[in-house]
């Protein structure tokens, strides 16, 4: 049986996991819940993230969290000029997004390869291991995850506000509830389309560029968490900001928790079966509205 | 007719990514030697090492003739350290390159799918990046492992327990010898052996197994797996690991101030990509399979001939996958013929040193004359022997933390 100090750094470890899937699943429900597209591209524009915060640190040794409002403007732009000039003429034809988007995935993933070789990357800072001991109990809290957990729970509540209460959020809400409705009150609907799959894939890369700060990149690597951010956009409900974000503190905490009771082995297998057991009981997702 | 049109030009070029990524055939006249490796997957950091290698080492072939006056062209795929494309790609060099010789991936995993190929075409697969037990022992008479014996305990590993039941040979005076290990691996073939090779070596040598056990390759968090062995009261970590779990474990080992008077990582500390961790990673050892006394079959020359390809000094793994090459061009000079058969009857009586070890196969395919591993210890960035007494450069910094 693990000690109490064991479960509580289990615990408060799969909470900062748990903060990086529900930020790697935010920009996901964004482009899902307003365009209804599914991008196989987003694990590689997480990665892109994670290599223009290294390229910036390691060339520029300009500090990767200081760097995040340019790694977020450059994708900002990338994400808008993708979705206007390649997926917008095809967007309404499912089978053509997702062979377009994975296409797109296999050309950026050539590119990292033929910039940034197979290596294997990540920064290390001169505060990365710097830490404090919770209440004197033996269970280290590290001060970069406790940023990356402070900003995901930021970056979500900038995110609700902005749908909620700014006009292009509500555009998009709009958009997302019935496309031709928005049409006929003459709301642009390909701006704002463009608009989301900007904001959802910066979204996406700044996680990338917080994750490179504590795990370790390479270019094949955006499959699994291309996989992973779907599994946790279905688990929360598609199209929930917020079910995104308890989806991923949910599959966070009990894989890691799980991990204390069974072999290291099995984790992989955990997110699935909680997406199993969620959707047998509720199928449209944790926070998702039900069909009908 | 415009959105017909833009659907056009995606599929075509969708279908130009596809085969940009396929070879080109060979000429007429050229024989193709081929292989699979991890360009994307858990091996991949181990990739470019063996593409030059492997790529220097068909090099050395052509320059010295070819094979029965053939040049040689290498036809290298991705098989993204999976068994099951490894499978694919093998059946095609065999049945459509016409491969005369098959240079082996890496992962005892994924070379066994590809042994299984060579297996059934009888076209000889030589490999240097596999040690699994169960790979000998499934009656493949095609396939030969250079880097693997069972003669000095199977396992990479295994010379690191040694090292610490050996602790009054190299540690400090008035320290207490460690007692507890713990000992984890990556899931897989080689990762199952490397921990029951280890544990038995453990127990025989009078050591406490205070855990054991397997880690996914993909786990991004040790954090559970850490804590366990935090509890089971282990001063020793040893950690068959390839190089992504190792950064991710060194990381860890630091963020959590855990406290081991001595680690193992299997693969990493030696590595030049391992500087990027910093302090993180002073003081881990590893397994070194290249001696630093090793000066015989062609090592000079292939240092030589690397450095004027690729700008550098070789490690060894670059040694490894060049090796691979000097045994197929041993062998098609012994057998004076291209026949994949008679290839295969010439090197499994090969006798003879290459760039890094010697070679002499048994009839499992184990390198009966691989001399074993020594230990290397990472200390301020710089790689230095530790074990045994006999290749020592420098003294271990101990304890760990």
């Amino acid at each position: 049986m693990p000690t109490l100090a064991g479960f509580l750094q289990t615990l408060a470890t799969g909470i900062f996991q748990g903060s990086v899937y529900a930020l790697m699943s935010l920009g996901l429900a964004i482009i899902f819940g307003v365009m209804h597209v599914i991008n196989f591209a987003h694990g590689e524009f997480l990665l892109i993230g994670g290599y223009m915060t290294y390229w910036l640190f390691s060339a520029l040794h300009l500090d990767p969290f200081l760097s995040l409002p340019l790694t977020f403007g450059a994708v900002f732009f990338f994400g808008q000029a993708i979705q206007r000039y390649l997926i917008e003429p095809v967007r309404h034809d499912h089978f053509f997004v997702l062979v377009l988007t994975y296409a797109l995935s296999i050309l950026m993933v050539g590119l990292m390869f033929i910039f940034f070789k197979s290596n294997l990357r990540s920064v290390v800072t001169s505060y990365s291991l710097l830490s404090l001991d919770f209440m004197d109990a033996n269970v280290i809290l590290n001060y970069q995850d406790l940023a990356i957990l402070v900003l995901a729970v930021l970056f979500f509540i900038l995110t609700h506000q902005f749908m909620s209460r700014t006009w292009l959020g509500k555009c998009m809400s709009v958009c997302a509830q019935d496309e031709d409705a928005a049409k006929l009150m003459g709301i642009d609907t390909r701006w704002v389309a463009a608009m989301a799959f900007g904001l959802g894939s910066a979204m996406t890369t700044l996680t990338g560029s917080l994750m490179v700060t504590s795990q370790v990149f390479q270019p094949g690597l955006g499959g699994i968490q291309t996989l992973m951010a779907f599994t946790i956009v279905i688990l929360g409900g598609m199209g929930s900001i917020w079910g995104a974000a308890l989806g991923g503190l949910i599959v966070g905490v009990i894989e890691s928790l799980a991990i204390l009771f069974m072999p290291s082995m099995y984790k992989p297998m955990i997110g699935f079966a909680i997406l199993l057991l969620v959707l047998l009981l509720r199928p449209s997702g944790l926070l998702g509205k039900k069909a009908g | 007719m415009r959105r017909r049109t833009f659907r056009g030009i995606v599929l075509i070029l969708v279908a130009a990514v596809g085969l940009s990524l396929a070879a080109g055939p060979a000429l007429a006249e050229e024989l193709v030697i081929g292989c699979s490796l991890p360009f994307t997957g858990g091996l991949s950091s181990e990739a470019p090492y063996f593409k030059d290698g492997y790529s220097l080492g068909v090099d050395m072939i052509n320059k010295s003739g070819g094979l029965m006056g053939k040049q040689v062209k290498l036809i290298m795929q991705d098989d993204q350290t999976d068994p099951a494309k490894a499978i694919t790609i093998y059946e095609t060099l065999v049945t459509k390159d016409k491969a005369v010789a098959l240079f082996g991936p890496l992962g005892s995993s994924v070379t066994a799918a590809a042994a299984g190929v060579a297996e059934k075409h009888k076209v000889p697969i030589v490999s240097s990046y596999a040690a699994s037990e169960s790979l000998y022992t499934q009656g493949y008479t095609y396939h030969f492992g250079i880097c693997a014996s069972p003669y000095f305990g199977g396992s990479y590993s295994v010379p690191f327990v040694d090292m610490v039941a050996g602790f009054d040979k190299w540690g400090p005076k008035g320290q207490a010898k460690p007692t507890k290990i713990a000992i984890i691996a990556v899931s897989g073939a080689y990762g199952r052996d490397a921990v029951d090779r280890c544990v038995k070596r453990a127990k025989e040598v009078g050591l406490e197994v205070a855990h054991q056990g397997l880690y996914d390759a993909k786990t991004g968090d040790f954090t559970p797996m850490l804590q366990k062995i935090k509890g089971s009261g282990a001063e020793v970590l040893l950690a068959v690991s390839y190089y992504n779990d190792a950064v991710i474990l060194a990381r860890t080992i630091a963020k959590l101030k855990m406290k081991f008077k001595v680690v193992f990582l299997g693969t990493g500390p030696d590595l030049p990509e391992w500087k990027e961790l910093g302090p993180i990673g002073y003081k881990y050892c590893s397994a070194y399979p290249l001696s630093p006394a090793w000066k015989r079959g062609g090592y000079p020359e292939f240092v030589e001939a690397f450095k004027a390809k690729f700008g550098k000094a070789p490690i060894y793994s670059h040694a490894w996958a060049y090796g691979v090459a000097q045994v197929f061009k041993a062998a098609v000079d012994k057998a004076q013929s291209l026949d994949p058969v008679k290839i295969r009857e010439a090197i499994a009586v090969l006798d003879m040193d290459i760039a890094w070890c010697h070679v002499k196969f048994d009839k499992a395919g184990w390198n009966a004359g691989y001399g074993g591993t020594y230990i290397s210890q990472n200390q301020s960035g710089k790689t230095y022997g530790v074990w045994p007494p006999e290749v020592v450069e420098k003294p271990v910094i101990y304890p760990f933390n």
